[in-house]
């Protein structure tokens, strides 16, 4: 089943002299339940496809249909929306909200429904991710890898049909950086979860199902490994 | 959730909640103590205007009866119509009262042509009516006094409620980044527009309930205690303290407005961002374009460079507390300088020019001097060293055109010295002659004064008119009025000639009385005796007469004050009398000065001290973004040494900002003002409020390099590793 479809994506950023094409016309997708890296040079687009696929970025053409939704289409509360019940989204800098437990954090996609936490799959994931005994701590009182973790945890609260990740070991040491392509591989494996997962890290992204490589805005390769 | 994380965040950032709840609080006592002193005083004017001249809005005047008050009060806008009083001969007046003053001058040109009365039959209460706003569409310079004051009160209103704006967009603006994230994991912007007004809502209800309650208590405490200062003026009636719900709802409403405005602003802005550039909003300053300070650059090097684009950048943030520090100094220089003047003028115009005319002035009510009775038992009080008892009466003589003096006729005639002050009947002038009637005794006195036979049966000729055309107001140069070759004056009635009186001098100089004299017209000071029996053909004499006592020789205050407390007694159980005290209104005129400059210069501080805060504000709030700013001018070599000093050219710009806006439009004010009032500037210069100018802008430039020491120890303490890695917002 095709859970992503962009077709002719287009991003420019500024105007005149500053002008910047991000995306020149991107043709992408995905099925459900795979694990694909998208890998690049610095300023390559990467990013920026991750983010308009995710829908914290707005494309300037083209269309974008995640889990069947048009999201191009989409009005800013719908799209919000969208965004809390289909799409987990991971950050390099873990992008907690410092002022709220982590338990608060993690469920907080729910609580914006005005919805009941499902407790067993919240306390599975804390018991998959290690953080059982953090869930009353603020994010500053943890480390990097601690903080990552309660991100994913966040993007996985609501079951997302994808989860899309950007660099997230880039702010993590090597240790920390092989948990965290372990933990995203077991989630991908047991829950059959879709993953995106933005690198520049070579040696990561092989651990990947697919490799799409960008450069200047456009897809110059894209390998199935499995 | 959001509750917990509003609740959360608040107690984290304590110091935020604190400046918005402390610029709600201040804010809106300004704003209460502003609107319902503006108010009262506003009031008292009103009720002054009407103790003074009446409550009456329009008046007609003619030969009216009560079937014309009939048709009068049958107009529907007509509230009531009074007689007030016959007039000289068959004229009648009207008092008008409306039910809406403000079709006034529509409404009483129809009701005087209904009655076939002439257009200028009716009449208008203009200056009770410019108090409500209204003024004749036909006058070309109608008062703007009071539009003026209210155009200041919204502008000092828009500044205070500024306050309250800028300290959320200081907290906001660290926000910003928080609701990225909040918007990144799926936030409406209708739940984040909602968390962000509750959390206004929360913050600002009790300040600004506290602060409206508390403005309206200091106005009552600024209004009994100018009472008190006031209490010894004569002829001023005490103010009550008054509230009126329109100022609760001015007050209350737009200080909640703006709370809330305040907070949907960042919430809209945040509407306007994707989330990723939300989240990716740093806080830092930006300059738009490249900027140069090549001032500062020049003078104190990079560091002046760095600090004046870093001021640029914060451009926008530190404008309020520009604008109120500007204000305060501004206000409170400007005031200085007014008060300094004014004293200096009042002291020429008025205590050094009545210096030796009076020390005990006694007015006696409902008396004509011819029925008084008691003239030598004042003489011999205790104490007097000269006592002159005298009534005015307001009479016109009618001279020929040729009668004006050489000296007149040189500088152009009446017309050109006098201007409209005069009226031309053919080869005639009718002028305003005032008549001062002074008992026997005074005017023999002042005969000898004069150099005039000592006689009780002709008049004495103020012969003077100022010459406009030569001199000033302030030093006002005399010319001889008319020429000296004619032995009595006709005192006109109604267009006729009504009685001759001889002339028995042309004077230059003036009794020693507390008078001022009008600038054209001819003052003629005769015995009591000649009025009485003139009397009967003359109609202009008040009905109030005057005793001007002058005490011994160096009397001060204690002298001055028993002979006014001997003076009531003898005349308070038989007439209606008031008396001054030389002395003791000088006492009271200082005091009042006093506590108004106490008042106004409390205000200045405490604009000051807003505007001081907000730099505070700035410095402190916006530590995070200036933390990464100088943790990345460490990181590239600058020492804490170079840093102080960018701050200290960043206190002085600040702090010197205000103080350069302010001193040129002090300057300029001030000279507008000693021009105006035809002082020489040397005079004001000698006593001009250069000290208190001086500390008030050191305090300024002491307060706000507190500000920066205070931020500045702050940023310098931080890990410069975790200022540059770090990215959780506290």
């Amino acid at each position: 089943m095709e859970i992503i479809k962009c077709s002719g994506v287009q991003k420019v950023f500024g105007e005149g002299e500053s002008r910047v094409e991000a995306l020149s016309g991107i043709d992408f997708s995905m099925q459900a339940g795979e694990f694909a890296a998208v890998v690049g040079a610095s300023g390559s687009g990467k990013s920026t496809l991750l983010h308009i696929l995710g829908s914290v970025e707005k494309p300037t053409k083209g269309t974008v249909i995640v889990d069947g939704s048009d999201i191009g289409g989409l009005n800013a509360t719908d799209v919000a929306i969208f965004r809390r019940r289909k799409v987990g989204l991971i950050y390099q800098f873990y992008n907690l909200i410092p002022t709220l437990t982590v338990e608060k954090n993690i469920l907080m996609p729910m609580l914006l429904d005005k919805r009941k936490p499902d407790r067993d799959h919240y306390e599975n994931l804390l018991r998959t991710l290690g953080i059982q005994d953090k869930r009353n701590m603020l994010p500053h009182q943890l480390s990097g890898g601690q903080q990552q973790r309660v991100a994913i945890a966040r993007a996985l609260i609501y079951r997302p049909a994808i989860l899309l990740a950007d660099e997230p070991t880039g702010n993590l040491d090597r240790k920390n950086s092989r948990e965290m392509i372990d933990l995203l591989k077991l989630f991908h494996g047991n829950l059959k979860q879709t993953i995106l997962l933005i690198t520049h890290d070579e040696r990561i992204a092989l651990e990947a199902d697919r490799i799409v490589a960008i450069e200047d805005g456009k897809i110059i390769s894209d390998q199935k490994r499995r | 959730m959001w509750k917990d994380y509003s609740k959360s965040y608040l107690k984290n950032n304590r110091a935020s909640g604190i400046a918005i709840m402390a610029a709600a609080l201040i804010a809106t006592l300004f704003l209460s103590l502003l609107c319902s002193l503006f108010y009262n005083f506003w009031i008292y004017d009103i009720e002054q205007i009407k103790l003074d001249e009446g409550d009456w809005q329009g008046r007609l005047t003619g030969d009216l009866d009560e079937s014309d008050l009939s048709v009068i009060r049958q107009f529907a806008n007509v509230e009531k119509a009074v007689i007030r009083e016959a007039s000289s001969g068959e004229e009648t007046v009207a008092d008008i009262y409306f039910w809406d003053v403000r079709t006034i001058y529509e409404d009483l040109p129809r009701i005087a042509a209904e009655l076939g009365l002439e257009e200028n039959a009716a009449g208008y209460h203009s200056l009770l009516l410019s108090r409500y706003l209204i003024t004749d569409p036909q006058d070309e310079e109608p008062p703007l006094l009071l539009p003026f004051l209210a155009a200041v009160l919204f502008v000092v209103s828009v500044s205070l409620i500024l306050i309250i704006r800028n300290a959320f967009e200081i907290t906001m603006n660290a926000r910003v980044h928080q609701f990225g994230i909040f918007s990144s994991i799926g936030a409406t912007p209708k739940q984040i527009r909602r968390c962000l007004l509750s959390e206004a809502a929360v913050l600002g209800f009790v300040p600004v309930l506290l602060g409206g309650v508390l403005g309206m208590g200091m106005s009552y405490a600024v209004i009994e205690t100018i009472n008190f200062f006031a209490a010894d003026v004569a002829g001023r009636h005490p103010a009550v303290f008054q509230y009126h719900p329109a100022v609760f709802a001015v007050t209350f409403l737009s200080a909640g407005f703006t709370v809330l405005f305040s907070a949907w602003i960042p919430a809209r802005r945040l509407s306007k961002m994707t989330p990723l550039e939300a989240i990716r909003n740093p806080g830092d300053f930006h300059l738009k374009r490249r900027k140069h300070s090549p001032v500062l650059s020049g003078i104190f090097g990079v560091e002046g460079e760095l600090a004046g684009n870093a001021i640029k950048a914060q451009k926008k943030h530190l404008r309020i507390s520009t604008l109120s520090l500007s204000l305060s100094y501004l206000g409170f220089t400007v005031m200085l300088c007014f008060f300094t003047l004014s004293g200096i003028s009042t002291r020429y115009t008025y205590f050094e020019r009545y210096q030796d005319a009076w020390d005990v002035m006694v007015t006696v009510k409902n008396t004509a001097l011819a029925d008084f009775d008691r003239t030598e038992q004042v003489k011999n009080i205790s104490g007097v060293g000269s006592a002159v008892l005298y009534q005015k009466a307001e009479e016109s003589v009618r001279i020929a055109a040729d009668w004006q003096s050489d000296e007149l006729l040189a500088l152009g005639g009446l017309e050109v010295v006098a201007g409209s002050g005069v009226e031309k009947e053919g080869a005639y002038y009718r002028i305003a002659s005032p008549v001062v009637i002074m008992d026997d005794e005074s005017f023999l006195e002042y005969c000898v004064q004069t150099g005039a036979a000592p006689r009780l049966d002709g008049t004495i000729l103020l012969n003077r008119i100022w010459d406009s055309v030569n001199s000033n107001f302030r030093d006002k140069e005399y010319i001889p009025f008319l020429k000296e070759d004619k032995k009595a004056i006709p005192l006109h009635m109604d267009g006729e000639t009504a009685v001759e009186l001889p002339v028995l001098s042309y004077a230059r100089e003036v009794p020693a009385l507390r008078e001022e004299y009008d600038n054209y017209a001819l003052v003629q000071f005769m015995p009591l005796s000649l009025w009485k029996i003139i009397a009967g053909q003359m109609t202009g004499a008040e009905q109030t007469m005057y005793i001007r006592l002058l005490g011994q020789e160096g009397a001060g205050l204690n002298e001055l004050n028993k002979l006014e407390a001997a003076v009531n007694d003898l005349l308070e159980q038989s007439y209606d009398v008031e008396s001054e005290n030389r002395i003791q209104e000088k006492i009271s005129n200082d005091e009042m000065i006093k506590g108004a400059e106490m008042i106004l210069g409390a205000f200045c501080g405490l604009l000051a001290a807003i505007g001081i805060a907000n730099v505070f504000s700035n410095t402190l709030g916006f530590l995070r973004q200036r933390k990464r700013e100088f943790a990345q001018y460490l990181s590239i070599g600058m020492t804490p040494a170079n840093m102080r000093k960018m701050f200290a050219v960043e206190a002085f710009v600040i702090a010197g900002r205000p103080i350069a806006i302010t001193l040129p439009l002090t300057a300029a004010a001030v000279a507008f003002m000693v021009t105006a009032s035809h002082l020489d500037p040397k005079v004001f210069f000698e006593e001009a409020p250069f000290l208190p100018i001086a500390v008030f802008a050191l305090l300024i430039i002491v307060f706000v390099s507190l500000a920066y020491y205070v931020g500045g120890k702050r940023i310098l303490e931080c890990d410069l590793n975790e200022t540059l890695k770090d990215d959780t917002i506290i």
